[in-house]
């Protein structure tokens, strides 16, 4: 049983303010297996080059280093804003070893969860999301394959505090911008 | 000159709304003389000053009998707005004196319910009801048959790559290139079980490799500027050298391009259609058109998801699949390089 432990949120919280003192837009994560951290990650999009840089694709990285993917299953995501649709469908790839004949076995053996175990996240992500706000990337059984396994996505941990992340983020001018924009006059609100 | 649509070696993936069934709705209508049609515009206008969902519609219909005369049926409102009685008992009392409109009783048509985007949908729906469908094809794509040269190649190349792989990996692999000179940015292959990594398919790994050149060029382009800021402190370039060095080095602002942006205006060429994770991937990259070859029963540029064309995401693009499909399948027999097609029947692949 997953059980939300608000301490790798604040971890995660953490992350995401580093993203954001990097100038990155300010999502964090760590990903969590028995009570310890495997690894935690900060969006790098713009340091990378690379849009696909996101949190949670960092910590993969770093874990599968030292783990095997089947580390997954049993691991749990805390991330500050609900994983866009590209890491919704990356965390149900994860769980099941690359190995040849893998897939068939787990076929035949009718392995029922081979994903991450449990996504917790703080706010939603009306633009991106793939865990209930733009799509269910999460839960779509129609994407159930030998590799793709649906999981379980709970919202609104820490929610105001990565929407007030987010929008301080977006009232700073963002040189990495194709074209920058003035944004003197922008405030910050502060009401969620 | 444009090669017409028909023509192309492969299709492009519309978006739902371009490619749904129109549907319809029911509207009430009546049946007046021509004459009339002032005094009961003058009625709808007081009764429905702003009326939505009937945008697309025409307001009248000219009908011409074989035998009579000429009538006109006019659309008043939506069935679900009022119920037939109230509508006749409004049109009764606007109906008197100077005012009498001399109509048929209240009608319901049928018309759709969405308005067309495209001449198809256009030609199913002008069948139902008058509609305003102004085409615009000013977005619409176009190839000349060099372009299309281009596209098949690139196309064929990556096939006979994925073909060609003796490796225990997936077959698929990807292309991305840069429309406007041809040039090839990058190539990637599927490598998820020699990187015992499930999130290295082909397309992802291609972006890796496009940022990882940018990158590179980026650096290069850093030392030149360097090393052209501070001549004396490379010992290379001795005083007597420098006039000819000066001529030969380019001018560094001339040489300059402008910083590419992600995957911005290219395209990429993938042998399969790609999963959610690729297709949001290639979003995120702003790339501009996705070349695939074969439909996966996970994919998410057309089959599950159209994520290149959903209303509520920042960027879209366009998609083209089924490139070539029907010639791979008839040189299969000849060209066993050609064949994926054929030999992706028994394991299914998610690209």
């Amino acid at each position: 049983m997953a059980v939300y432990d608000p301490q790798f949120m604040e971890l995660a919280m953490e992350a995401a303010h580093e993203a954001y003192r990097a100038k990155e837009v300010p999502v964090g994560c760590v990903f969590v297996k028995d009570g310890q951290v495997l690894a935690r990650g900060g969006n790098r999009p713009n340091a990378s080059l690379n849009a696909t840089r996101h949190a949670e694709i960092e910590a993969i990285d770093e874990i599968l280093l030292t783990h095997d993917a089947s580390v997954f299953k049993d691991t749990d995501l805390y991330v500050t804003v609900e994983p866009c649709i590209m890491c919704a469908s990356a965390l149900r790839q994860m769980g099941m070893s690359i190995t040849p004949h893998a897939t068939y076995y787990h076929i035949n053996n009718k392995i029922p969860h081979l994903a991450i175990r449990k996504v917790f996240f703080g706010c939603g992500n009306e633009k991106f999301g793939g865990n209930g706000s733009v799509l269910n990337v999460h839960n779509d059984d129609r994407l159930v394959n030998p590799r793709s396994w649906s999981y379980q996505a709970e919202g609104g941990h820490r929610r105001e505090d990565a929407i007030i992340l987010l929008r301080k983020f977006y009232v700073r001018e963002n040189d990495h911008a194709p074209q920058p924009k003035k944004k003197a006059n922008r405030t910050l609100k502060t009401d969620v | 000159m444009n090669v017409h649509r028909d023509l192309w070696p492969f299709n492009q993936v519309l978006s739902d709304e371009e490619t749904r069934d129109l549907g319809t709705q029911p509207v009430y209508a009546i049946d007046i003389n021509p004459r009339k049609t002032s005094l009961l515009l003058k009625f709808i206008q007081q009764q429905w000053p702003q009326q939505t969902g009937l945008e697309h519609c025409k307001r009248i219909r000219k009908n011409t009998p074989e035998v009579g005369d000429v009538t006109l049926t006019v659309l008043l409102c939506q069935q679900s707005a009022m119920e037939e009685h109230e509508l006749e008992k409004r049109l009764d009392q606007f109906s008197n004196g100077d005012n009498d409109l001399n109509r048929s009783p209240v009608h319901i048509v049928s018309v759709p319910l969405h308005a067309p985007l495209n001449r198809k949908q256009f030609d199913f729906c002008k069948q139902l009801w008058p509609v305003i469908f102004r085409e615009d094809t000013r977005l619409d794509p176009t190839f000349n048959q060099n372009q299309i040269d281009q596209v098949t190649a690139h196309m064929q190349a990556i096939l006979r790559k994925a073909q060609e792989s003796q490796s225990e990996e997936a077959p698929i692999f990807a292309r991305v290139v840069d429309p406007t000179n041809n040039r090839i940015i990058a190539e990637a292959t599927d490598t998820r079980k020699s990187d015992k990594h499930p999130l290295h398919h082909a397309v992802m790994n291609c972006i890796d490799n496009v940022a990882r050149a940018e990158q590179d060029r980026r650096s290069q382009h850093k030392r030149k500027v360097d090393a052209l800021d501070s001549p004396r402190d490379s010992p290379s370039i001795s005083e007597t050298d420098s006039p000819i060095d000066t001529v030969h080095t380019p001018n560094i602002d001339e040489t300059v391009e402008k910083n590419a942006y992600l995957c911005t205006a290219y395209d990429i060429y993938v042998t399969h259609e790609p999963c959610t994770m690729c297709s949001m991937a290639l979003l995120h990259s702003r790339i501009g058109r996705v070349f695939y070859h074969k439909s996966t029963q996970t994919g998410a540029l057309g089959t599950l998801y159209k994520i290149h064309s959903h209303k509520s995401l920042n960027h879209h693009f366009k998609v083209f699949n089924d490139v070539m499909k029907t010639e791979s399948s008839q040189e299969a027999a000849r060209d066993s390089c050609l064949s994926l097609a054929a030999n992706g029947g028994n394991e299914e692949i998610d690209a």
